[in-house]
C-alpha cells in the first residue's frame, strides 16, 4: 500500500475512533496555526502600510521626518511580536505532533518503514498547519474592516493599505506549513536518535544570577547615557529614546525567566495548598516556557505603560498638530500591540497547557485515580497561568516606573486618566489570557472521561 | 474481551468471612454504547481480608485492571456491588469516592505516577496535602516514610534525578504515607529490570505487612504473584481459578522473574 493510501485510510478510520481529548488537541493546533497566521498578516499589513506612507511624500504630515519615525515604530512593534508569534507557531507545531507516538510505534511494529512513518507524520502536521493558515487568512480578512477604523497620522488606515496581496497570503500558508514540517521533522529526529529522550524529563538547570548583573549594568549604562545624550533633540533624540526602549525590552527578555523562576521558587516555598505547590514547582522547573507564554504580554504592557504616560503630555486633541498626532498614535499603537500580544499569549497559554497535559497524561490520570480532585488540578493550572502573568505584568509595570520616573517624575503616576487607561488595558489582556488557560480544561476533562463510567 | 460463556472451576462465593474488609459481589462491567457492548467483567465474587495479599493474574484483556478499578471505586459497576468496610461504594457520590481513594486506599502503578516537577518528599506528601493536612506535617510524614524505604538523603531529588527503582520506592512511600487499608498495585514491576523488580516487590510486600494494609497486585508475572498469599486467575472477565500459597521470601531466579 502506498504511503498516501495508508494516510488516507488512517484518516478515515481514526475519525470515528478519536477521543474527545485527541479531537480537541487537533482543533487547538489548528486554532494556534490560525492565530499565528492571522496575527502575522495583520502585523505585516500594518508594517507595509506605514512603509508605503513613509515612501509617499504626498501623504506625509507637516514634518517629513515623522513618516520615517512611524516606520521605525512599526518595526519595533514587529520585533516585539516576533518572539511570541514564533513561539506560538512552534507550540502549534509541537501540538500537531502530540499523541502520535503510539500510532507511529504501532505502524513501525507492523512493518511500516521509517520513511513511511515520517511521511505520515509530516502529512498530518502539514494538513493541520495548512488548514490553520487558511483559517488565519479568513480571520485576517474578517479583521480588516475593524482595523480600518484605526487612525494613524491623522487619517484612518484603509483596507487597501492593510491588504498584503495574494503573493504574501500564499507565502504565509507556505511559511506556516514549513514551520510545522520543520518542527515535525525535528521531533522525528529526536525520537530516532534517542527514543527515551522524549519521555525522560531531565531537570532543568537553575538560571544564573548573572542575568541580574546584566540588568544592573544596563540600568547604570542607561542612566549615564540618558544624562549625556538627553539634550539631543529632534529625530536623533527620538531614535536614541527608541534605542533605550529596545534595550529595556532586551533586558526584560533576559531577566524575565529569571524573575519567573524566583517567583516560582518563592511560591513553592510558601505554598500551603497542593495546587499552589504544583503551580510554583512547575514555574520554577521551566520558567523559560512560562516566559514564552506571557513574556510577550509583559513586553507589550511595558510599551503600553510608557506610551500611556507619554499620552499625558498630549495637547488638545482637536489641535491636530503633528506632535499631538504623534503622541496619540503612540498611545494607539502601544495599546494595539498590547492587544495583539494578549491574543497571542492567550492562544499560546492554551496550546502550551494542552501540550503539557498530553505529555503528562499518564501522571494526570494516575493522580485522579489516586484520589486527586479534577477541580484541584484545574485550580493548579489556573495558578500556573496567573502567577507568571502577574509576575510579567508586575515586572513590566515596575520597569515602566524605573524607565519613566527619572524622565518625568512621580507626578505622572498620580494622573487618574493615565492610571485608569493602563490598568484597564492590562486587566483586559489578563482576562483574555485566562480564557486561553480555561480552554485547556477541555483536554484535561477528555483525559479522564473514561474513569467515570 | 468477548462475551462467550466460559466454564469456571470456581464454586459460588461463600458468605464473606467476618474479617473481609473489601468485598465484591456479582461484579459485572460492560463498556461501550448499547449497539456495541464489550463485557469486561462477568459476575465476579471476591473478598479480601485485612492484611491479606492478593495477586490478580491473567492475560491481557482478561479484566484484571477493570476489576482493580471497580474494587477501588474508580469505575462504577454495571451490575453487582463493592463494599469497603461494610460501605457500598455505589451508594457514595463521586466526590465521596474520590475522598475515600485518597484516605483509605494507596496506589502504585507501572509508570507515570510521580510528578516530574516535585521532589521526592513532596511527591510522597501529596496525598496527605490533598486530604487537607498542613504541608509541614505532610512533608515530615513523607520523609519518615521515605527513610523507612531506604531513601534517606534523596528527599529533595526530583524523579528525573532518580533510578527507576528509586522512583518506584517513592511511589510506594506515597501509597503508604496515608496509612491506607488497601494498597492497589497495577503491574508495579512492569517497567523494571529483574533485580529491581524483585526489590520493589519485597519493599511493597514488607511495607504492607508492617502497616497491616491489604495488598492487591495486578500482574501477568507468576513470580510477582508469588509474593502474595492468594492468587486469583482471570480469563474473559471471570475468575477461573483461585489458589493460596506461602508468600515468597527468598530471592527468585532471574529467569523466573522475567
Amino acid at each position: 500500500m502506498s504511503t498516501a493510501r495508508l494516510w488516507w485510510l488512517l484518516q478515515q478510520r481514526s475519525r470515528r475512533e478519536k477521543s474527545a481529548a485527541t479531537r480537541f488537541t487537533g482543533v487547538l493546533a489548528v486554532i494556534a496555526f490560525a492565530a499565528t497566521s492571522a496575527v502575522a498578516l495583520v502585523v505585516v499589513g500594518g508594517l507595509q502600510a506605514f512603509i508605503r506612507r513613509g515612501a509617499d511624500p504626498t501623504l506625509l504630515p507637516s514634518d517629513p521626518g515623522v513618516g520615517g519615525f512611524y516606520v521605525i515604530l512599526a518595526w519595533i512593534a514587529v520585533f516585539l511580536l516576533l518572539v511570541p508569534l514564533s513561539t506560538l507557531g512552534a507550540a502549534a507545531a509541537r501540538l500537531a505532533m502530540a499523541r502520535r507516538d503510539e500510532r507511529l510505534a504501532a505502524l513501525r511494529l507492523v512493518g511500516a518503514t521509517r520513511t513511511q512513518v515520517g511521511a505520515l507524520t509530516l502529512a498530518d502536521a502539514g494538513l493541520q498547519a495548512g488548514l490553520g493558515a487558511v483559517l488565519g487568512i479568513v480571520g485576517y480578512l474578517a479583521a480588516l474592516p475593524a482595523l480600518s477604523l484605526l487612525s494613524f497620522e491623522g487619517r484612518a488606515l484603509s483596507v487597501a493599505e492593510l491588504w498584503v496581496g495574494l503573493p504574501l497570503l500564499l507565502a504565509t500558508i507556505a511559511a506556516v506549513v514549513a514551520v510545522a514540517l520543520i518542527s515535525a521533522l525535528s521531533s522525528l529526529q529526536r525520537v530516532s536518535i534517542t527514543p527515551l529522550g522524549v519521555a525522560a524529563r531531565a531537570s532543568m538547570p537553575l538560571l544564573s544570577a548573572f542575568r541580574l548583573v546584566v540588568l544592573g549594568l544596563v540600568s547604570i549604562g542607561g542612566v549615564v547615557a540618558f544624562n549625556v545624550l538627553g539634550s539631543v533633540a529632534g529625530m536623533i533624540g527620538i531614535v536614541i529614546a527608541a534605542g533605550f526602549v529596545a534595550l529595556g525590552l532586551a533586558t526584560m527578555n533576559l531577566i524575565g525567566p529569571f524573575v519567573l523562576q524566583l517567583v516560582g521558587r518563592i511560591t513553592a516555598a510558601l505554598a500551603r495548598r497542593p495546587e499552589t505547590l504544583l503551580a510554583g514547582r512547575r514555574l520554577a522547573a521551566d520558567p523559560k516556557a512560562a516566559w514564552r507564554s506571557v513574556g510577550g504580554v509583559g513586553l507589550a504592557a511595558f510599551i503600553a505603560g510608557v506610551v500611556s504616560l507619554v499620552g499625558m503630555f498630549a495637547e488638545d486633541p482637536a489641535s491636530g498638530s503633528s506632535d499631538q498626532l504623534l503622541v496619540t498614535d503612540l498611545v494607539t499603537g502601544g495599546l494595539l500591540t498590547l492587544v495583539i500580544a494578549g491574543v497571542l499569549a492567550a492562544v499560546s497559554t492554551g496550546v502550551m497547557q494542552a501540550g503539557r497535559l498530553i505529555d503528562q497524561r499518564q501522571e494526570y490520570r494516575n493522580l485522579v485515580l489516586a484520589g486527586a480532585e479534577v477541580r484541584m488540578l484545574s485550580r493548579a493550572r489556573t495558578r500556573e497561568t496567573v502567577i507568571p502573568l502577574v509576575a510579567a505584568l508586575g515586572t513590566a509595570t515596575g520597569s515602566v516606573l524605573i524607565v519613566v520616573v527619572p524622565m518625568i517624575g512621580m507626578s505622572a503616576y498620580l494622573n487618574p486618566a493615565v492610571l485608569m487607561n493602563y490598568a484597564l488595558s492590562v486587566l483586559g489582556v489578563a482576562a483574555v489570557v485566562m480564557v486561553g488557560a480555561w480552554a485547556s480544561g477541555f483536554v484535561a476533562r477528555g483525559l479522564t472521561a473514561d474513569l467515570r463510567g | 474481551m468477548n462475551t462467550n460463556q466460559i466454564p469456571t472451576a470456581v464454586p459460588p462465593a461463600p458468605p464473606a468471612p467476618p474479617s473481609a474488609i473489601l468485598q465484591a459481589r456479582a461484579l459485572t462491567k460492560t463498556y461501550g454504547q448499547s449497539s456495541i457492548q464489550t463485557l469486561a467483567l462477568d459476575g465476579v465474587d471476591l473478598s479480601i481480608q485485612a492484611g491479606e495479599s492478593l495477586a490478580i493474574m491473567g492475560p491481557s484483556g482478561s479484566g484484571k485492571t477493570t476489576l482493580l478499578h471497580l474494587l477501588s471505586g474508580v469505575l462504577e459497576p454495571t451490575a453487582g456491588s463493592v463494599t469497603w468496610c461494610g460501605k457500598d461504594l455505589q451508594s457514595l457520590k463521586d466526590a465521596e469516592r474520590t475522598r475515600l481513594r485518597r484516605s483509605d486506599f494507596g496506589f502504585v502503578f507501572q509508570s507515570g505516577q510521580l510528578l516530574p516537577e516535585l521532589p521526592a518528599e513532596e511527591n510522597a506528601a501529596l496525598p496527605l496535602m490533598l486530604g487537607g493536612m498542613p504541608r509541614a506535617q505532610a512533608v515530615t510524614a513523607a520523609r519518615e516514610q521515605l527513610r523507612k524505604l531506604g531513601l534517606a538523603g534523596l528527599e529533595a531529588r526530583r524523579p528525573g534525578e532518580m533510578s527507576g527503582g528509586q522512583a518506584q520506592r517513592v511511589a510506594i512511600a506515597r501509597a503508604l504515607v496515608g496509612q491506607p487499608g488497601v494498597i492497589f498495585a497495577d503491574e508495579p514491576t512492569g517497567a523494571l529490570d529483574h533485580a529491581t523488580g524483585w526489590d520493589v516487590m519485597r519493599v511493597l510486600h514488607d511495607s504492607a505487612a508492617a502497616t497491616g494494609a491489604a495488598l492487591v497486585v495486578v500482574t501477568h508475572n507468576p513470580e510477582v504473584a508469588h509474593w502474595c498469599s492468594r492468587t486469583v486467575s482471570m480469563a474473559d472477565g471471570r475468575v477461573v481459578a483461585m489458589a493460596t500459597q506461602k508468600p515468597a521470601v527468598a530471592q527468585p531466579t532471574a529467569a523466573v522473574l522475567r
